[in-house]
């Protein structure tokens, strides 16, 4: 964004680059940025060119002109005058576009609308390459201040200068007084032209420094800044006062700069920050500067850690949450300090009357319940729009309706974004008769979106119409209206089904749709026949719809249509299989073949339950064989992935099958598995290809003309974009080595089988593919090769006839024989020569002694056997180089890598002539072979693993612990947003046109701006390349990504998760964050099996990547097999937990718990290696969110499925531990599941969370010097609420939640907080895990309930409260922590109340469920 | 037709003694359905070649909004005569004949949306099949195209019902399979593809000739995505099916040995004229061939995966003709209709590289070759040299085993 003012005559000069991109967009906006005035879109692929402008209300008609864009660099001239805007092209006219309308055919009123507000533009933004420098704009009307100024995004610019002034100024400084060190100002070539100058001396230069916030640091009330030039003198000086600073931020605050543009915003919080000025701003402003802060993620960094931020209104939230919990205020009301909201109460009250009371007449009990209160109407519609459930599941809705009607309440319409609310509304639609709007809402629903969808409700609708019942008015619907909401019905039933969250199993549901089944014969042969057939794609592998089938049946009510009888009886048959101990695999497969021909959606979880590498197989038993597993209908390539990674895998190679087979089966699984990474078309020919043209350049004596022939003819799919036009560019690779060493026979017929896969090419498109980064790289080595003058001119007049020089093509470079290449090669430098790259370790001093000796005991042998040369930089040096260390002139320090990053790619681009450069670091494995034989990094100018940034997703202060300089550790980065680049840690490749266009970036104004702002070496490298358009590719580039979290402990994958590389895999490169594990990884390579070993989830395919939900295996196997045998295991998700694991561990142990399956979720704090020295816990790393891990319950569904089908086991985290019953007697938890006859033929059963707190503030209960239960053992009188409606799928039981909790957040809705869970089960596999574990579909639920101690509240909690509330992986963005906060904020450091608070063990509800009375 | 378990049903005309009837009584007297109609009025290349110039026409008159009566006018100058008859007596509102509607629905979609147009070819449809009911509430936006359907009308109406945009495609009964494999692939196949979607079917008003089937609108008038990629995955993923893994109800649908006989047909023609020398031999070689393909595997296919029928956003739509066909069908059908103008090598390669079952390369192979000849849509310069090649080919894989 720059100024650019047209109140005068003003001039718009650039000239488009469309080397790289293909679209250049230019806006030109007015002063409030309200709109766009004049906008011009260069598209060179559609071959348009478009203006237009855009007006408050919206984009006006495009005005299209044809432009054929046949030089890669377009001049764009664009004049301003009184009467509008003229765009030139190349020195064409395109266009003239004046304020005033003009005829157009087309238009309204054959007028088309003009283009007013020419004269009012104030700034221009352009997106899409320029040719670096050549921006050139010329408008009178700008201010030029005179002499140093500090503009609004405090920025300390010299302007006005001419070349030759800023020449004579270069190497000024900026002193601060009670700054260290200086500040470099930067010289600038701008994009405006002098008034004064003529000609080649027009353009403005400047000298501009981005001030930082740290110069307010230990500043009195104003800072003297002094200009100083190279030899020390004094070149001007400026003063600036904290008053002149917060005018700046209050006049910020109303601009609407501050949302839209980063650098802006980000300087304000950082001078805020140091200045210490934001309680001294007004409300708004403080405001303002709050919500950005919050947007970057730096809250915390702005006011202090857990600082809050007194807002206008809403009282105080911590900053880190302001914007989030404001909007939950208005949404929910459950900001702690406002009252309850009547209609939530009421909703309360109304059902507990009903549970008191269950023979009451509902309608008449609620128009008490209204009436006594005298709630206005707006309450009372909320009210009887929140009981829309509980009548759908208890009543009827028609009462409710009538109710409403008589009150004269306004009728409930649809809202459209609200899906909680739009579900509520289906009852009221059918009793107003709006069948059409209901049918329209149901189909809406279906698609898969966030939110509740009160399924009751959506059952009842269905059921009516299934039973043609009239709506309140007496009408019926139509037989069409009838039909569409049944069909809208089976359609929200089939796309919801295949989502293992959705509520399916609903209870009210699976009856809507018998009913319907029980209709079926009113429905016309097609649906009939659809409905049958959808619900056995949905349903036939759930027992709790076979049973509502049943007791339809038995009623009288269902004939069963024959088509569902082989599906019941098999179900019940594979039930009983399963029950037995599920040995008999092939009995089992053979019953679920049924369900894979009916196309259910359940049948690919049964199967990796039940016949996957764990199955139901007794304790002990051996995997089964994998040709077993392949033969079991499983997925093959999946089958193959999770058999041979699974945990209880050896590191053998699996017999029985063939090995080569089984390689590329697994091959093409983990390509499967890895979703973010695009698969070459071609792949396998890539690989195959490349190998075969090593093995001809290797040979003695040259290739014969018939092997060239056969070698290209198998190259011809390359030739295409698909392939990259990898065929030409490996012909002309090959030629240049031949021609190297002088064997210029090959090289001849290499050319002619080049020319011969193009000939029937057309022309125009033969000189197309020189673009294309393969082809072009390989020409321009083809023609530094010796001798290559007759070839080139013979595929100039095939590529370009008539140009001198061909077009496009990269500009000539030396070859990969230029210096320290051979002079004459070998045929042992082939692979120089195919490959062309150089592979480029970046390391520092300290490491090479260190790191670089482990790195030639490992992979860089495997490089110099395929003949790829390999350079270390290090810095802190001259540029000189020994040996194969460059000591590049750069800092050598951490924060000066973004320099030695840049120092590197030069020196690579001025020494030599290599067509690639592959950057990795010194902790990284590369796997050569893979790596190269697959071509793909040839086909792109810059390759790695892309990391995309949107707006406000980066962490600006990343860097700053660390760094050692002032500068580092006190400046946040400010680089720009959104933006995709390679991550530097995993390696990245530019190819020699990226190389030249990252040089000139660095190198240009803008580069030089960014390069100020930035911190991250790798970021900053793709944004400088997209200055160019050259963005970040990843095709095949897959890589494992392993960290550990401190000094020492164990390694694990973070971010990317993959494998190490193993043989056949096709794992490029591993980050191993160290050098230890080097030689292990160097030698696990050559073996066929996959590590680290990895589970996933039985519900999802299994995934690489991130977001996979892999479960990798951490701890010894041994371990594994013995957690996995005990009869009880504690199977757990923790991050973050070393406060409360001994006592956990220590309290399940002492319950005769024998095994812990635990995954742990990226601890830092030593939880994961307290948990990998224990003798009994079987340890998992899961690098995926926990936002996307549906609480935890994803990784447990996979540990339970995985390890404990069919076996007892607990889910419990860190802060819950299992209350013992006295009559447990010894025997503990093993015990009472085989002696007490409640749990004998049960598979579940319901565990209450009991809080427990300490008497005094919270900060005294430190358990690290006592028990829980003696240091928090107080809870209140009456632990649990229970509400009814709300949670209606899975059961008809009231439901508890907490009492405390709602006391300590009153007004909070009252379904939230439940406070039970189905913690202990024996895992089977139709059995369906909620979100949370609340509720579980399809279990047989024990006759005795079980109690948690829960002891959240203790001195610990304060410090999870912030870190989670700014973590926000938790519910709602974990607003119950957010809540907590503004508590504790309230000086509210103790939960105990002596009117309520009991020790535990009197409280009477905990002795009831004790002694098992409460079930 | 071949049922799975050998037995076979032939359907040669009416029934005898349906037959004496006629001949008795005569045509006329018959229900429309049966009338004796053998002979169309206008192959189906005539006939839309005839609605293009007439669409032409009409754009170059700038008419958007043209009634029945320009269109006959307009028909009555760049039709041939018999169409512009037929549209008469249309017009004349006699009773139709099977062929009449065929006719009549090609011309009557270029209309604009007018009230009356409709009512017309809503009674039209009524005087065809009087058992044909269309729905109630039904909300008529405007003829929305043309299509060239062997077992359905060429005239699509986009309609609203129940305040749903909907997509209407009038099916023909005579012969259920188009409208039931169209279902069979709604309830069974589109649920389990990955990445590729087809409308809805919403609604369906069955008469006893005509079936009017409703689905859900979307605008597929976007512009190509990639129907390489998108045929590949098609034709990978419906080579996954199989007896076994599909319910019952497919195996109804295997493929019309009579399909195979105009195969015949039409690479005797073709390969005739560019082998006069072995022609002779050529009808007992093909048959031979046939014999073996008939015996070979099937996998499932979509029947006709032609251009027009992949859109972008992975839209796949006209499932009328899928079923079990010899392996290879769809994959030469698509290369045969849409890349014939490359090498023959070139095809093989894109043939491998995309179509190809990666675990069995070679499953294919025969009937790849064979339908790439059928459907083979060469230019003229070069259609020589690839008929060859692929001959060869052919020759080749149906001897080697």
């Amino acid at each position: 964004m720059l100024p650019f003012k047209t109140t005068r005559i003003a001039r718009f000069h650039c000239q488009a680059d469309f080397t790289h991109a293909a679209v250049l967009n230019i806006d030109f906006h007015d002063d409030g940025f309200r709109r766009i005035p004049f906008h011009l879109s260069l598209r060179r692929n559609e071959g348009v060119v478009v203006v237009n402008r855009r007006a408050p209300e919206g984009w006006r008609r495009e005005i299209i002109f044809a432009e054929r864009f046949e030089a890669p660099t377009m001049a764009v001239d664009i004049r301003f005058g009184p009467l509008g805007a003229t765009l030139r092209l190349d020195g064409r006219l395109i266009g003239r576009f004046g304020a005033l309308p003009r005829p157009a055919r087309t238009g309204r009123f054959f007028l088309r609308r003009g283009f007013p507000g020419l004269g009012g533009i104030a700034h221009v933004d352009i997106r899409g390459p320029l040719v670096p420098g050549s921006l050139l704009m010329d408008c009178p009307g700008l201010d030029q201040p005179a002499g140093p100024a500090v503009n609004e995004r405090l920025e300390l610019l010299l302007r006005g200068l001419g070349e030759a002034d800023a020449v004579e100024l270069a190497g000024m400084k900026v002193h601060a007084e009670n700054l260290r060190d200086e500040l470099p100002m930067v010289q600038l070539a701008m994009p405006y032209r002098l008034a004064s100058g003529d000609g080649a001396n027009a353009r403005e230069h400047a000298l501009s420094c981005l001030l930082p916030g740290r110069i307010w640091q230990g500043a009195g009330e104003s800072l003297v800044l002094r200009l100083v030039d190279a030899r020390g003198g004094e070149h001007a000086r400026l003063t600036l006062s904290r008053e002149w600073l917060q005018a700046q931020f209050e006049a910020m605050a109303r601009s609407p700069k501050l949302q839209r543009d980063d650098l802006f915003a980000l300087q304000a919080i950082e001078h805020a920050h140091f200045a210490g000025i934001v309680d001294a701003l007004s409300a708004p402003g403080r405001a303002a500067l709050a919500e950005r802060a919050a947007f970057f993620g730096l809250g915390d960094w702005l006011f202090g850690e857990g600082g809050a931020v007194t807002l206008g209104e809403g009282g105080a939230v911590p900053a880190s949450a302001a914007p989030s919990a404001r909007a939950d205020a208005r949404q929910h009301s459950a900001l702690p300090g406002q009252k309850e909201t009547p209609p939530q109460a009421l909703r309360n009250r109304f059902t507990a009357a009903m549970r008191a009371r269950p023979d009451s007449e509902p309608a008449a009990e609620l128009a008490a319940l209204i009436d006594g209160e005298g709630i206005g109407p707006r309450a009372a519609r909320e009210l009887v729009l929140g009981l829309s459930e509980w009548f759908s599941i208890h009543a009827d809705p028609r009462a409710l309706h009538a109710l409403a009607n008589a009150r004269g309440l306004p009728p409930h319409a649809p809202r459209g974004n609200d899906i909680w609310h739009d579900s509520s509304v289906l009852p009221f639609l059918y009793c107003q008769g709006d069948f059409q709007t209901l049918t329209a809402l149901i189909a809406e629903m279906a698609q898969p979106q966030e939110g509740w969808v009160v399924t009751p409700a959506l059952a009842w609708v269905a059921r009516e119409a299934a039973q043609y019942s009239p709506d309140a008015g007496g009408r019926l619907p139509s037989p069409m209206e009838r039909l569409a909401i049944i069909r809208a019905f089976i359609d929200f039933i089939d796309r919801r089904a295949p989502d293992y969250w959705e509520r399916l199993p609903c209870r009210a549901l699976i009856g809507a749709l018998v009913q319907i089944l029980c209709e079926r014969h009113s429905l016309p042969w097609y649906l009939n026949d659809e409905l049958v057939w959808r619900l056995l794609r949905s349903h036939a592998l759930v027992p709790g719809f076979w049973a509502a089938v049943d007791a339809a049946q038995a009623e009288g009510r269902l004939e069963l249509p024959e088509r569902m009888k082989p599906a019941r009886a098999t179900f019940r048959e594979l039930a009983a299989l399963v029950q037995a101990g599920g040995g008999d695999r092939d009995a089992i497969a053979r019953r679920l073949d049924l369900f894979t021909r009916l196309g259910n959606v359940d049948v690919a979880r049964y199967r990796r339950d039940l016949l996957g590498p764990s199955g139901l197989a007794p304790v002990g038993a051996a995997l089964p064989d994998l040709a077993d597993s392949l033969h079991a209908g499983l997925d093959p390539d999946e089958a193959i992935l999770r058999q041979l990674a699974f945990p209880q895998a050896g590191d053998e190679p699996p017999t029985g099958l063939d090995e080569t087979g089984t390689r590329r089966a697994l091959r093409r699984a983990i390509g499967t598995a890895w979703q973010g990474v695009p698969r070459a078309s071609h792949a396998a020919l890539q690989e195959a290809v490349a190998r075969q043209a090593l093995e001809l350049a290797r040979l003695e004596t040259p290739p014969g003309a018939e092997a060239l022939a056969c070698f290209a003819a198998r190259l011809r799919p390359l030739c295409s974009g698909d392939g990259g036009f990898l065929a030409p560019a490996l012909l002309w690779r090959l030629a240049a080595f031949f021609l190297h060493r002088g064997q210029t026979t090959p090289a001849d017929a290499l050319i002619a089988a080049s020319l011969g896969l193009v000939a029937h090419w057309r022309p125009e498109h033969r000189g197309a593919i020189l673009r294309e980064t393969a082809p072009a790289l390989a020409m321009s080595a083809l023609r530094a090769a010796p001798g290559s003058e007759r070839l080139m001119e013979r595929l100039s007049q095939e590529f370009a006839p008539g140009a001198a020089n061909l077009p496009g093509a990269a500009p000539a470079h030396a070859g990969p024989a230029a210096p320290g290449g051979p002079e004459n090669p070998d045929p042992a430098d082939a692979g120089r020569f195919v490959f062309d790259t150089l592979v480029c370790i970046c390391s520092c001093r300290p490491n090479l002694d260190s790191r670089i000796p482990a790195l030639r005991q490992s992979w860089l042998q495997s490089l110099r056997a395929l003949g790829v040369p390999h350079l270390v930089f290090v810095g802190d040096g001259d540029g000189r180089r020994e040996g194969d260390v460059v000591h590049l002139d750069a800092p050598d320090e951490y924060e000066g890598l973004p320099q030695k990053s840049l120092a590197m790619v030069r020196w690579v681009h001025d020494n030599t002539g290599f067509a690639h450069l592959l950057k990795i670091d010194d902790d990284c494995f590369l796997d050569a072979e893979p790596y190269f034989f697959s071509l793909s990094h040839m086909k792109f100018d810059y390759y790695g693993r892309p990391l995309t940034r949107q707006r406000g997703q980066m962490n600006r202060t990343w860097h700053m612990a660390k760094s050692r300089s002032e500068r580092g550790q006190l400046e946040l980065d400010k680089s720009p947003e959104p933006s995709s680049h390679a991550d530097g840690g995993s390696g990245y490749a530019l190819s020699r046109r990226a190389m030249a266009a990252l040089v000139a970036a660095a190198d240009s104004y803008e580069g030089q701006a960014l390069i100020q702002r930035s911190f991250m070496e790798d970021k900053m490298v793709g944004d400088l390349l997209a200055l160019s358009g050259i963005t970040v590719a990843n095709e095949d580039y897959r890589v494992a990504v392993m960290r550990r979290s401190r000094l020492g402990g164990p390694l694990v994958s973070q971010w990317e998760n993959g494998f190490l590389p193993f043989r056949g895999s096709g794992i490029k490169l591993a980050h191993l964050d160290g050098v230890d594990r080097m030689a292990e990884v160097q030698a696990g390579k050559a073996k066929p099996v996959p590590r680290p070993k990895k589970t996933w989830p039985s519900y999802q395919p299994a995934r690489l990547g991130a977001r996979s939900n892999a479960l990798e295996l951490v701890s010894p196997h041994a371990r594994l097999a013995r957690a996995a045998a005990a009869p009880v295991a504690v199977v757990a998700c923790m991050r973050n937990e070393a406060f409360m694991l001994p006592h956990f561990l220590a309290h399940y142990r002492a319950l005769g718990v024998e095994g812990f399956l635990i995954a742990d979720n990226g601890s830092d704090d030593g939880t994961l290696e307290l948990l990998a020295e224990a003798p009994d816990v079987a340890l998992f790393s899961v690098d995926t969110e926990y936002s996307h891990s549906h609480y935890g319950v994803a990784w447990q569904q996979a540990l339970l499925a995985g390890f404990r089908g069919g076996r007892w086991s607990l889910m419990a985290d860190a802060d819950e531990l299992l209350i013992p019953a006295p009559d447990w007697q010894g025997g503990g938890l093993p015990g009472l599941l085989e002696g007490d006859p409640a749990f004998a033929d049960a598979d579940a059963a319901r565990v209450f969370m009991l809080d427990m707190y300490p008497k005094g503030p919270l900060a005294d209960a430190d358990f690290s010097s006592g028990d829980p239960f003696t240091e928090a053992e107080y809870v209140d009188h009456e632990p649990f609420l229970t509400v009814s409606g709300g949670m209606g799928p899975f059961t008809d039981a009231p439901v508890f939640t907490s009492a405390l909790r709602h006391r300590l957040i009153a007004g909070s809705r009252a379904e939230l907080f439940v406070a039970q869970k189905f913690a202990l089960l024996k895992y089977r596999p139709w059995m369906r895990l909620s979100a949370g574990l609340h509720f579980v579909a399809d279990i047989r639920c024990a006759r005795r309930d079980l109690v948690f101690a829960h002891f959240k509240y203790n001195a610990a909690f304060r410090a999870k409260a912030v870190a989670e509330a700014a973590r926000q992986q938790h519910f709602n963005n974990a607003e119950e922590y957010r809540n907590y906060l503004a508590l504790v904020s309230e000086g509210r450091e103790a939960v105990f109340d002596p009117a309520i608070s009991v020790p535990w063990r009197e409280c009477d509800f905990v002795r009831r469920a004790l002694a098992g009375e409460v079930a | 037709m071949t049922f799975r378990d050998g037995s076979s049903a032939a359907i040669r005309g009416t029934p005898g003694t349906l037959r004496r009837i006629m001949a008795r009584l005569g045509n006329r007297l018959l229900p429309p359905g049966l009338r004796r109609n053998d002979k169309p009025l206008l192959p189906a290349k005539k006939l839309n070649l005839a609605v293009r110039n007439c669409r032409k026409a009409l754009a170059e008159q700038g008419e958007t909004q043209a009634d029945w009566k320009t269109v006959r006018a307009v028909a009555r100058r760049n039709a041939p005569a018999v169409v512009a008859d037929r549209l008469e007596a249309f017009h004349g509102e006699r009773p139709a004949g099977l062929h009449d509607l065929r006719l009549v629905s090609a011309f009557i979609g270029l209309q604009g949306c007018n009230e009356q147009a409709q009512r017309a070819y809503e009674r039209l449809l009524v005087r065809y099949d009087p058992w044909l009911r269309l729905p109630e509430g039904l909300q008529v936006q405007g003829f929305c195209g043309a299509g060239v359907g062997h077992g359905s009308l060429n005239a699509y109406r986009r309609v609203t019902l129940n305040g749903q945009c909907l997509f209407e495609k009038i099916y023909l009964c005579e012969n259920r399979a188009p409208i039931k494999q169209m279902l069979f692939a709604q309830r069974h196949l589109l649920p389990r593809l990955e990445g590729i979607r087809s409308p809805r079917l919403v609604h369906v008003a069955q008469g006893r000739c005509l079936a009017a089937a409703y689905f859900e609108w979307a605008d597929l008038s976007v512009s190509q995505g990639k129907p390489l990629a998108l045929a590949a995955s098609l034709v990978r993923q419906l080579q996954r099916f199989d007896e076994t893994t599909l319910p019952p109800e497919a195996a109804l649908w295997v493929y019309q040995p009579n399909f195979l006989g105009s195969c015949r047909g039409q690479l005797l023609k073709l390969l005739g004229s560019e082998m006069p020398a072995r022609a002779a031999a050529m009808p007992a070689l093909l048959a031979q061939w046939q014999a073996k393909l008939d015996a070979g595997p099937r996998s499932y296919c979509h029947g006709d995966p032609s251009l027009g029928n992949l859109m972008a956003d992975g839209w796949v739509v006209d499932w009328d003709g899928c079923g079990f066909l010899p392996r290879g069908f769809d994959a030469g059908n698509y290369l045969g209709r849409r890349h014939a103008d490359l090498p023959w090598p070139e095809i093989v390669a894109l043939y491998r590289q995309h179509f190809a079952d990666p675990a069995d390369p070679e499953a294919d192979w025969r009937g790849f070759v064979f339908f790439f000849l059928h459907f083979m849509r060469a230019p003229a310069s070069t259609q020589a040299p690839l008929l060859r090649d692929a001959f060869a080919a052919l020759e080749e894989a149906m001897t080697g085993s």
